[in-house]
């Protein structure tokens, strides 16, 4: 499959767009201005020409600013060749430009595209439970419930920080902000768990 | 607490299986009036023999009692979050750490979902469920065939019992529960 982009550079260093040719089934990557303005002008449109095997609009918002159910309605119209990065992806100047393990999957994605014929696994791009906010909600929940294991994870705080610095990174690029503690201690951990289960609610709630 | 629906879970995907597919679409979906029918009228032999192979020895009715014990078996800790822990995010952290995590997160995952307290009942039923088949089974092949009643209140008694086990696997997760 080809892929096309309508983006700037923010992806150079993860694709190379491709040049059209009519006969090959494509993936159009778009970066919209006003993504709802694009959505009601363009979306229906490009998806016509069959060969548009899948849209998938990139912005530096989560998910280009689309609230949750309109992201679902238009999933439910437009079926498995629509699709919004759940992570922001800033420009090459901006803090929220692709880097680490976002880089990595969109890396993976781009290239699984260019070996597939038809459809389109989002999945590799968006896994559906984020597995890093994971990791630190169980952190987070095991500091505020037991004294123990709340001393022997402080204890071992080296081993985990990196775990800790990729959520508050994966948190700020799924939901637009910032978690609320920039440090992750016996103190903190009750309210960081409870707004990384509020987060983690939200995405069962999309999953279900 | 909540279910991670769409991670890969073996035990919600047994549940699945023996919940919907099995209990539900070919136990009690199935009218007792025409169970007796297929047994005495030679006009449905086509779907007595496919019946058949379900609940003859080794069939199908055998095998998902025993997925059932196997799922028993195997819920409390196939349900439990602990199995995250495993993953490559905690790849860093020392033995001690792993086993703090996995001791409490796993002790707060049975205090919310009892799930402990679902096993006996469940292998209860199955057992029951068990017994009534064998029953059934028995009635079925009989020589010289048993009454329409008896053929009837065999199966009846065989859904009863289905319906109890399919109730208790009802309140089972979906998928991995996080507390």
């Amino acid at each position: 499959m080809r892929i096309y982009g309508e983006i700037d550079d923010r992806l150079n260093h993860v694709v190379s767009f491709d040049l059209a040719d009519p006969e090959d089934n494509y993936l159009l990557v778009v970066h919209p201005n006003d993504t709802d303005e694009w959505i009601e002008q363009e979306l229906s449109e490009r998806l016509q020409d069959e060969h548009c095997r899948g849209v998938l609009l990139v912005k530096g918002v989560p998910r280009a600013g689309l609230a949750d159910e309109d992201f679902l309605r238009l999933k439910k119209q437009y079926g498995d060749r629509f699709h919004v990065s759940a992570c922001s992806v800033g420009s090459l100047r901006e803090n929220t430009r692709l880097t680490g393990d976002l880089e990595f999957r969109f890396k993976k994605f781009f290239q699984y595209v260019r070996n597939s014929v038809d459809k389109i696994d989002w999945r590799i791009l968006d896994p559906q439970w984020p597995d890093k906010l994971f990791s630190a909600y169980l952190l987070a929940k095991v500091m505020s419930m037991d004294i123990h294991g709340a001393e022997v994870l402080e204890q071992q705080a080296a081993s985990w920080e990196s775990v800790w610095e990729d959520a508050k990174k994966e948190h700020m690029l799924l939901t637009g902000v910032t978690l609320k503690h920039t440090q992750l201690n016996i103190k903190t951990a009750k309210d960081i768990a409870s707004q990384l289960k509020k987060y983690l609610e939200s995405v069962a709630l999309r999953v279900s | 607490m909540l279910i991670l629906r769409g991670l890969p879970c073996e035990v919600a995907l047994h549940r699945g299986l023996l919940w919907h597919s099995w209990l539900k679409n070919q136990v009690l979906k199935m009218d007792s009036g025409y169970v007796v029918q297929m047994h005495r009228r030679p006009s449905l032999k086509e779907e007595r023999e496919s019946f058949e192979r379900k609940i003859q020895a080794g069939g199908e009715f055998e095998s998902n009692l025993t997925n059932a014990r196997k799922l028993v078996g195997n819920m409390v800790h196939g349900f439990s979050p602990t199995q995250l822990i495993e993953s490559g995010s905690f790849a860093t952290l020392s033995a001690e750490a792993h086993e703090v995590i996995k001791s409490v997160i796993h002790k707060e995952y049975l205090r919310q979902t009892r799930i402990e307290e679902y096993v006996e009942p469940a292998s209860d039923a199955i057992n029951e469920l068990e017994d009534a088949y064998k029953e059934f089974a028995i009635a079925w092949y009989q020589k010289p065939p048993v009454s329409d009643k008896v053929i009837q209140q065999c199966f009846e008694l065989l859904q009863c019992r289905a319906r109890k086990l399919h109730e208790l696997l009802g309140r089972l997760p979906e998928g991995i529960v996080l507390p």
